[in-house]
């Protein structure tokens, strides 16, 4: 059982700043966990703490059931793939790969053959005897796998590898980065700040703000029920809109728009979430709110186009749509927006929290 | 590059006072070195040509057989002293703790101390009857010295004033080399299982290598030429115990009026010195890795 | 964002926990506060032997000083012109530094960036002579001055020093590093060579320009070999030269002495205090140069 576990766990660092606050949670054993969140958020913090290289101020961290507070590093079984590669530039490739191992005691021969595998794994037979100076960015990086591979640990820790990477390459090896876990199903924990990259690799999602964690969930949960205005706002491409909604008379109102019912709610004013694709242009003679919206900027996407415009009458309010493109939305056009009122997330106007009604 | 077309007139005019400066006094002294050495003069008449005349009065001077003894001992002490030392107190000024700007500036010191100013330094810290380090000595039962006015220890005594003086410079290089290392491949061995001496040896010393070899040259030239502070402080004596190939070269040519015998030691530690400084590189390039 | 008229809320971060663990002083300073003790006392028992009278000097064992005791200063001065000392020092040191920075630009800039004929033979050979020693040259050197007459003025001590191979080869290899196009465009906006040099280049090479100007100064103001040969006349002395002579007529006088080595350390000593990070950073450019 390689599970990781962080149990109340507090970085401060001098000066009170208050990197990783009171995190709680637990990867389970052979999942790919994903920590995700803007920068200063404490993602890349919890895992340098899960790695060793840094201790927590309060707080335990298990790993596979056993506290690590004070075990270093080298005898956590854990591998890491550091976000600039880290190869060390005065060694081959095999010699880099075989470190790890070489530290650890491993005899001559089984070394040879964990090389041999990594290498075929990843495609690194013809670079074996290549300094890191001499490869592409993308060899770097799986000469850089291959070395956390080839230790067969219980523990994956992956610090935005991709990051340093060119969009192609970085699909590329995204991609590889799955097959790869599926066949070795190793647990892995992986820190980036892009919310694409983590819905996409991630089992679960563990979405993280200002040291303190906001949700966490298999990317579809968190898309669809975000628990707060942050996760809201930060999953999701382009991001959902947030509106100011008005509860007049115990009725829903949002955009100029009544929804419906608000019973259950309260009478405080609650923000509305919409998600772009959730809005589309009303049909005549279709029922349901209805947004008055004047058209600013269309952005052509093929099969798609995402409108960015305003709320007539509500200038301020910046609201995006995406559209089927036959809708060839222009300029200054004004269109009639509708959508299902199931669509919308309710939050809380003061402390920002998903509330169900 | 498109910039760069061909411009001989604007390019010579900007080169030509820096050329013209190296030429007159560069290359012309180096040519002319070379025919002094097969001439005798007395900077005063005429020189007269005498051929290997001076060369072969080299090969057999007691005299100069000993200061290039005496000249290899004390670079055989120096250099390692001073590298090494170096590199020692640069992962020591490397450590993070409190106050270590206040090491550094300590350590660097020395540094803007001249030789001269040193060597006057020593001569009083090292003063056989009221030096202070002959008293501090004397606490824990050891002493007193005669130090630059005993001949066995004068040579020694050098190397002390002189590594005092550069250990500070070779810091300033290792130290930067070292803050030169990305955190992250340390931290990659950590992971990796090594220890701290094996992260030294294997990853840090490595990559040291480059700043490793210029440190060695260069101590290796600079203790080959070693000069001011002898002239300071024992004036080559006591004794001859502490004249070294310059001291013997500086006597002959501008204490016995020699011009032609003290370019010709000139040009002896000129070639012995681009002879230890070619066998160095060739050793270092086979065994220093450059990174890019 | 949408979020001009939506404040989010953030729950504040709660303060990290009060109770903050002691660390012990690292083991470092174990071997850190020897290193620098060795490195500053003797500077410390120069200035403390400075101010004593010749007698608490004599006395053994060493005491500190009882008061301050400036004659030996006074005394120091009156002895020997240091003022002067610093003075051609300065003069010396000043005018080969900019000679320097000014040349050693112009040459570096060529080599870096034009094509003229023999460019490469004469870069070649103006390195070739960094191998050559010193002393190799001093002899020929003394004779050129001698034949000049210079022997014994400050031009002779300048003019060897107006260039250096290693200054020249510092600014091309930075000039190098610069992306041409900034030149490239000074050029099509209608800058001469010279003006592209002077009005955008030199004024993105401040560390280099600061690299050669700090390892100029090192070398010339601390220089005594060449001072001592071709330097004779007390009023033409640079500072390291007279507290040698000081030093030869006053050689048992070790308040005088200490005294006037605390005049001629001070200048050096003040400037690296003021300026240790750009001493500091010049010294391993140009290791790493090198």
């Amino acid at each position: 059982m390689a599970e990781v576990a962080f149990r109340n766990v507090t970085k401060v660092f001098d000066g009170d700043v208050v990197a990783v606050d009171a995190l709680d949670h637990t990867v389970e054993d052979g999942e790919f966990m994903v920590l995700v969140g803007p920068s200063g958020c404490g993602k890349t913090t919890a895992l340098r703490m899960v790695a060793g290289l840094e201790r927590p101020t309060s707080g335990t961290i298990e790993i596979d059931g056993r506290i690590v507070n004070d075990v270093p590093p080298k005898s956590r079984d854990i591998a890491m793939v550091f976000q600039n590669y880290a190869l060390y530039p005065h060694m081959s490739v095999e010699q880099n790969i075989a470190f790890g191992l070489k530290m650890h005691g491993f005899p001559r021969r089984e070394i040879a053959g964990r090389v041999r595998e990594v290498s075929a794994m990843l495609d690194l037979d013809d670079l074996l005897r290549r300094r890191p100076a001499q490869l592409s960015g993308g060899q770097r990086q799986r000469v850089a796998m291959g070395r956390a591979l080839a230790r067969h640990p219980k523990v994956f820790l992956l610090d935005e590898p991709l990051s340093n990477l060119d969009a192609k390459l970085r699909a590329q090896l995204r991609a590889d980065l799955k097959r790869l876990h599926q066949q070795l199903r190793t647990t892995s924990v992986y820190v980036t700040h892009d919310q694409v990259e983590a819905m996409t690799l991630g089992e679960r999602i563990a979405v993280m703000s200002k040291g303190r964690l906001q949700q966490v969930g298999t990317p579809q949960e968190v898309y669809a029920r975000p628990a707060n205005l942050f996760v809201a706002g930060f999953v999701g491409s382009p991001p959902m809109n947030l509106l100011a909604g008005r509860v007049v008379g115990g009725e829903l109102h949002v955009a100029g728009a009544h929804v419906g019912s608000a019973a259950g709610w309260g009478t405080a004013d609650p923000v509305v979430g919409l998600r772009p694709e959730a809005l589309r242009v009303r049909r005549d003679g279709a029922v349901g709110p209805v947004i008055s919206f004047v058209v600013d900027v269309v952005e052509p996407l093929g099969h798609e186009v995402v409108v960015h415009g305003r709320i007539a009458g509500q200038e301020e309010t910046p609201v995006v749509a995406r559209l089927d493109a036959h809708e060839e939305p222009r300029p200054e056009e004004i269109l009639e927006l509708t959508f299902l009122a199931e669509e919308i997330h309710l939050f809380d106007g003061t402390s920002g929290a998903r509330r169900d009604i | 590059m498109r910039l760069i077309r061909s411009e001989h007139g604007t390019g010579w005019l900007f080169v030509l006072p820096a050329a013209l400066l190296i030429v007159v006094f560069g290359l012309v002294p180096i040519g002319w070195s070379l025919l002094l050495s097969f001439q005798s003069s007395d900077f005063v008449s005429p020189p007269k040509w005498v051929g290997l005349a001076n060369y072969q009065a080299l090969r057999d001077d007691p005299e100069f057989r000993a200061a290039i003894v005496r000249t290899l001992v004390y670079t055989a002490l120096f250099v390692p002293i001073v590298v090494l030392g170096g590199l020692a107190v640069a992962v020591a000024l490397n450590a993070k703790v409190r106050f270590i700007s206040i090491y550094r500036t300590a350590v660097f010191v020395p540094v803007a101390a001249s030789t001269v100013a040193t060597a006057i330094i020593f001569n009083w810290l090292l003063e056989p009857t009221f030096g202070l380090v002959n008293w501090a000595l004397g606490l824990v039962g050891l002493g007193p010295y005669g130090f630059f006015q005993d001949p066995d220890q004068a040579l020694a005594a050098v190397v002390v004033m002189t590594s005092w003086g550069w250990i500070g410079f070779n810091a300033i290089i290792y130290l930067a080399a070292l803050q030169g290392i990305p955190r992250e491949l340390i931290e990659a061995a950590t992971i990796d299982g090594a220890g701290r001496f094996a992260t030294f040896r294997r990853i840090t010393w490595p990559l040291l290598g480059p700043a490793t070899l210029f440190l060695v040259v260069w101590a290796s030239i600079n203790a080959l030429q070693v000069f001011d502070e002898i002239y300071v402080s024992t004036r080559g004596g006591p004794l001859q115990a502490t004249t070294v190939v310059v001291f013997y070269l500086y006597q002959q040519a501008f204490q016995f009026f020699a011009a032609g015998y003290g370019a010709a030691i000139a040009y002896v530690l000129f070639v012995a010195i681009l002879v230890l400084t070619l066998i160095q590189l060739w050793i270092g390039n086979k065994r220093v890795h450059y990174t890019s | 964002m949408t979020d001009q008229a939506i404040e989010i809320p953030q729950a504040a971060a709660t303060s990290g926990p009060s109770r903050r663990r002691l660390r012990w002083p690292s083991p470092w300073h174990l071997v850190l506060i020897p290193v620098a003790l060795v490195m500053v006392t003797p500077f410390a028992w120069m200035v403390m032997t400075s101010i004593q009278t010749p007698e608490e000097a004599r006395h053994f064992p060493p005491v500190f000083p009882s008061g301050i005791h400036w004659q030996n200063y006074t005394e120091a001065l009156a002895a020997a012109p240091f003022g002067r000392f610093f003075f051609n020092t300065a003069i010396v040191t000043g005018v080969t530094v900019l000679g320097n920075l000014i040349l050693c630009s112009l040459a570096g800039y060529a080599f870096a960036r034009f094509r003229f004929f023999g460019r490469d033979v004469l870069f070649v050979v103006i390195l070739a002579t960094l191998m050559i020693p010193f002393q190799v040259v001093m002899i020929p050197t003394f004779l050129i001055m001698r034949h000049l007459g210079l022997i014994d003025s400050l031009g002779a001590l300048i003019l060897p020093n107006l260039v250096t191979p290693f200054g020249i080869f510092l600014m091309r290899q930075f000039f190098r590093t610069l992306p041409i196009e900034l030149e490239e465009a000074a050029r099509i906006d209608g800058c001469s060579r010279l003006g592209t040099l002077f009005r955008i280049v030199l004024p993105l090479s401040g560390p280099a320009l600061a690299t050669l100007a700090v390892i100029t100064f090192l070398y010339n103001w601390n220089d005594f070999l060449w001072p001592l040969v071709a330097i004779q006349s007390e009023e033409h002395m640079t500072l390291q030269l007279g507290l040698s002579t000081f030093q030869g007529a006053h050689s048992i006088e070790w308040t005088l002495l200490m005294a006037g080595n605390v005049m001629g350390v001070l200048p050096m000593l003040l400037a690296f205090l003021l300026a240790q990070r750009q001493f500091v950073r010049s010294i391993a450019s140009a290791g790493i140069t090198g």
